[in-house]
């Protein structure tokens, strides 16, 4: 683990203040002082960022860790340029390589961008034109940057370039387009534009957040190995702080628009100073999963014991027996349509008052499987059991009643929620689909549930849009238990959520299932979560179960290599030594 | 793409022969008799109305009727009218100048459009932006007869820049006004969906992405925002060929063009269902080409396409 990162630098920060550099023999390549932006709504100006103070040396690496609204993206984007609406440097400066780049004329900064400074995206779905070849896209890169040299000699480099970023079979896949990729190698394709021109600094913005944790991890590995290589310094942005910490040598916290810390990682992580970065040390579930498991265990302790007064718990109460999906995916000419078994052969069983865990990275059929138990799709063969009936074989009348008993909360918040539907339409509809009580009464329900789920009751007037994504997600969860359901799917229910709102939503999930004896099947690629909140984890990859135990089996004693590398690719899971637990 | 082109052509059949149907059976559901029509106040003898009736099989049952004009259809027979002329040389007489002008109008809207779209896109609320917006909307809502005879009046008459109406013999110089006001209402609409999608193309991450790399605006503007807002355009221009061949009655009426929709306008007054149906699928015909046009370049300009 130690060997990715770049520890022998002649530039190592010494004092515990990021802005305490020695000052060696090297001038900063970047430095940002006072930096203010402010973008123009119609709702008055917002300062995005006021006042950041960053520096980065040649061929260090630095992280800007922050939750979104933090202004760590903003910070990014002022460094070239690239602010994005009515976003406006209003003060301080940007100095790259001792010149100062704020209000650079056009041309200079479009000189600047991709010669010296890269950028790698955040989304890489959305980041390559779906238009362009590949190859084409890289080819710009080159050309725009003074490439000199003949068709031949650039497609013999754009090769060379996706080669190093870790793409295989190069040539061919040059000619390809962005949606024949996989987001990985989409993403090293955006590695291969942001290094094309050998920046000075390469900024990489929430690089791998889009992406599966093992993916994730290869990607980070090999960024890491090329800009050593190059000495390319990295400004790297990202909410993650086991990432961070594991990824950069000097982290930079920002809260507010405002840097509120900065230091060498491990300092941070060890001894984090300002009430913010203490909390946000506190809730990273890459960090603090083995703390919460340990006061997991407790709590479960304590329920073991006043387990008997709970009737019936411990029975199965949703049992899939050998689930298989098979789609047919229309192929590109008559009769060439191909099977493709999105599920295969798989059993579970989850108890009453559990968290069974679904964990497997995009592809691996954990969705599908969710969506066979809600019976929201038909299985191909095998059963899906709730309370001992094939739900399949249930007449309308009685799938309607099964379908007040599960429910489901999704993984967009954005998405799940009807945007000109109040808040209180949204929690009442499924009352009034299943005519539950009179409107005086269902207005008291959703009171309730508002207060279930830790949101004031006047916010039922209110819209979708004015809510933020932890609250809407808290609005799904009321919505989920309106009809008072047994079972909850949580879909990647809080994979889009920042941190500390993240933890947040497992607190309460957690307290509601104490409180209502709940069942959750948790599906989700995320291990550090399911460490802090599933009593057993089912591994899922390409469709099949690779492994079923419980959380801490998993943990401790991972039988499969697949899921000793899941594990081993949560962000930070390196970082679990001696300096942390202190 | 050629098992793309295949399956284009296969879905072509089901359309045309279910609008052919459907155009058939609606001018043959029609509440009158031509034929007893034909006679005026007076009527014709029951003999010679049945032998009318016989010579252009109005006799037979409805699908066989469908079936014999589909006949016609394919060997570009489509028979004669009430007044004995040739239908093919009716349509052969109308559809060429029509045609003419719906494609210099087409190419009008295009160019045009897409220019003034594009540089509107680009600086949204600036003022080329808000003239174009409001004069885009003028012109939609002005009725093309007004922004005819205006132009007629104002180019023709008056300045004398143009030759007032086309008449027998059109050429392009003749053709031209009638074209720009044909394509008036289309021009606007194309600037408003060329800004729009320039403006969401604008914010789009690769178009950072391609500014990131370096690349000057005359590069990110050609390669990165033309391109992918032209894929809705071209879906309505597409589209509006069709219009544009149909509804040319007014623009036609306006500068005296014998065209198709001048001579559809009378054949639908005189009861000429013969002559109504087939020119009807001569733009059934046109439609579903041009639709098939704007899918194979659909394909050409978004590679996802191609594929699906």
């Amino acid at each position: 683990m130690t060997t990715q990162f770049p520890v022998t630098h002649g530039n190592l920060p010494l004092g515990g203040d990021g802005q305490a550099y020695e000052a060696g023999t090297d001038k900063p390549l970047l430095e940002i002082s006072g930096l203010e932006v402010s973008f123009t709504t119609t709702e008055g100006v917002v300062h995005a960022v006021r006042g950041a103070d960053i520096v980065v040396y040649p061929g260090q690496s630095v992280a800007i860790v922050g939750e979104s609204g933090s202004g760590k993206s903003t910070t990014a984007h002022a460094v070239i340029d690239l602010l994005p609406g009515t976003g406006k440097v209003t003060g301080g400066s940007i100095k790259f390589d001792g010149r100062e780049i704020v209000g650079l004329p056009r041309t200079e900064m479009e000189a600047i961008r991709g010669r010296d400074i890269g950028l790698v995206p955040q989304d890489p779905m959305s980041n390559l034109n779906p238009v362009w070849r590949i190859g084409t896209q890289i080819d710009e890169a080159l050309r725009a940057n003074g490439f000199e040299g003949s068709k031949a000699d650039r497609k013999e480099r754009v090769a060379g370039l996706l080669a190093e970023a870790g793409l295989p079979d190069a040539a061919r896949r040059a000619r390809q387009y962005p949606h024949e990729f996989s987001g990985g190698m989409r993403q090293r394709s955006l590695i291969a534009i942001g290094l094309a021109a050998r920046p000075k600094l390469l900024i990489a913005d929430e690089p791998t957040s889009a992406l599966d944790v093992t993916v994730q991890r290869q990607i980070l590995d090999h960024l890491d190995v090329l800009t050593q290589e190059l000495g390319t310094a990295v400004l790297f942005i990202t909410h993650d702080l086991g990432l961070a910490a594991e990824r950069a040598e000097h982290l930079v916290v920002m809260f507010k628009g405002r840097v509120v810390e900065s230091g060498p990682a491990r300092q941070i992580l060890a001894d984090p100073q300002h009430p913010y970065t203490k909390r946000l040390v506190a809730s990273a579930p890459s960090l603090a999963s083995r703390r919460i498991q340990v006061a997991h265990e407790r709590g479960q302790n304590s329920s073991k014991l006043h387990a008997p007064t709970r009737g019936g718990k411990g029975s199965d109460i949703v049992v899939a027996r050998n689930l298989t999906k098979v789609f047919s995916i229309r192929g590109g000419r008559p009769g060439a349509s191909t099977d493709f078994t999105a599920v295969d052969d798989v059993s579970f069983s989850l108890k009453r008052g559990h968290t069974l865990a679904l964990v497997g990275e995009s592809g691996s059929g954990k969705s599908t499987a969710a969506n066979m138990v809600l019976g929201l799709l038909d299985p191909t063969s095998g059963a899906v059991e709730f309370d001992g009936k094939n739900i399949a074989e249930l007449s309308p009348k009685a799938a309607f009643a099964f379908r007040r008993r599960i429910q489901p909360v999704f993984q967009n918040p954005y998405g799940s929620l009807d945007p000109t539907y109040s808040i209180f339409r949204s929690i009442e509809e499924p009352l009034l689909l299943h005519r539950i009580g009179s409107k005086k009464q269902r207005e008291k329900r959703v009171r309730e549930l508002l207060d279930m789920v830790s949101l004031p009751q006047s916010a039922m007037r209110r819209f979708p849009n004015e809510l933020s994504g932890g609250q809407r997600q808290r609005i799904a969860i009321a919505r989920a238990l309106a009809l008072k359901p047994e079972v909850v799917v949580l879909d990647e229910a809080v994979s889009a959520l920042d941190v500390l709102v993240q933890a947040q939503i497992l607190d309460l999930l957690g307290d509601l299932q104490e409180d209502l004896d709940l069942s959750y099947l948790f599906i989700t690629h995320d291990l550090a979560v399911v460490r802090q909140i599933a009593d057993e984890v089912v591994v899922m990859q390409n469709g099949k179960v690779v492994e079923h135990a419980t959380t801490d089996q998993v943990f401790d004693d991972p039988r499969e290599q697949y899921t000793r590398d899941l594990l081993a690719a949560i962000p930070g899971a390196g970082l679990e030594g001696a300096e942390i637990a202190s | 793409m050629l098992w793309y082109l295949g399956r284009r052509l296969l879905q072509v059949i089901p359309v045309f022969l279910g609008a052919t149907l459907l155009l058939y059976a609606l001018v043959f559901l029609r509440p009158g008799d031509p034929v007893a029509a034909l006679g005026g106040e007076r009527g014709l003898p029951e003999a010679v109305q049945d032998e009318i009736r016989e010579r252009y099989n109005l006799d037979k049952p409805f699908i066989v009727q469908y079936l014999l004009f589909l006949r016609g259809v394919f060997t570009l027979n489509f028979g004669v009218d009430f007044r004995g002329r040739e239908i093919t040389e009716v349509i052969a007489g109308a559809l060429p100048v029509t045609f003419q002008l719906a494609v210099m109008a087409l190419i009008i809207e295009g160019v045009l459009g897409l220019l003034f779209g594009l540089i509107a896109g680009m600086r949204k609320g600036g003022w080329f932006d808000g003239t174009v917006l409001v004069l885009s909307l003028i012109v939609i809502a002005v009725p093309t007869f007004v922004i005819g005879f205006v132009l007629q009046f104002v180019l023709g008459v008056e300045l004398g820049w143009f030759p007032v109406t086309v008449g027998r013999d059109p050429n392009f110089y003749s053709l031209l006004l009638p074209a720009i006001v044909l394509a008036a209402t289309s021009f606007a609409y194309v600037i408003r969906l060329t800004r729009t999608s320039v403006g969401e193309n604008l914010s789009a991450d690769y178009v950072r992405t391609a500014r990131a790399k370096g690349l000057n605006r005359t590069q990110v503007t050609g390669r990165h925002v033309l391109r992918n807002s032209l894929i809705p355009v071209v879906t309505f221009l597409g589209a509006d060929l069709g219009n544009l061949m149909g509804g040319a009655i007014v623009t036609e009426g306006i500068f005296n063009i014998n065209g198709v929709g001048g001579t559809l306008f009378n054949a639908i007054q005189r009861g000429e269902s013969v002559t109504v149906v087939s020119l009807t699928t001569v733009l059934v015909i046109v439609y579903i080409a041009a639709n098939l046009l704007v899918d194979l370049l659909y394909a050409a300009l978004d590679p996802r396409i191609r594929y699906a």
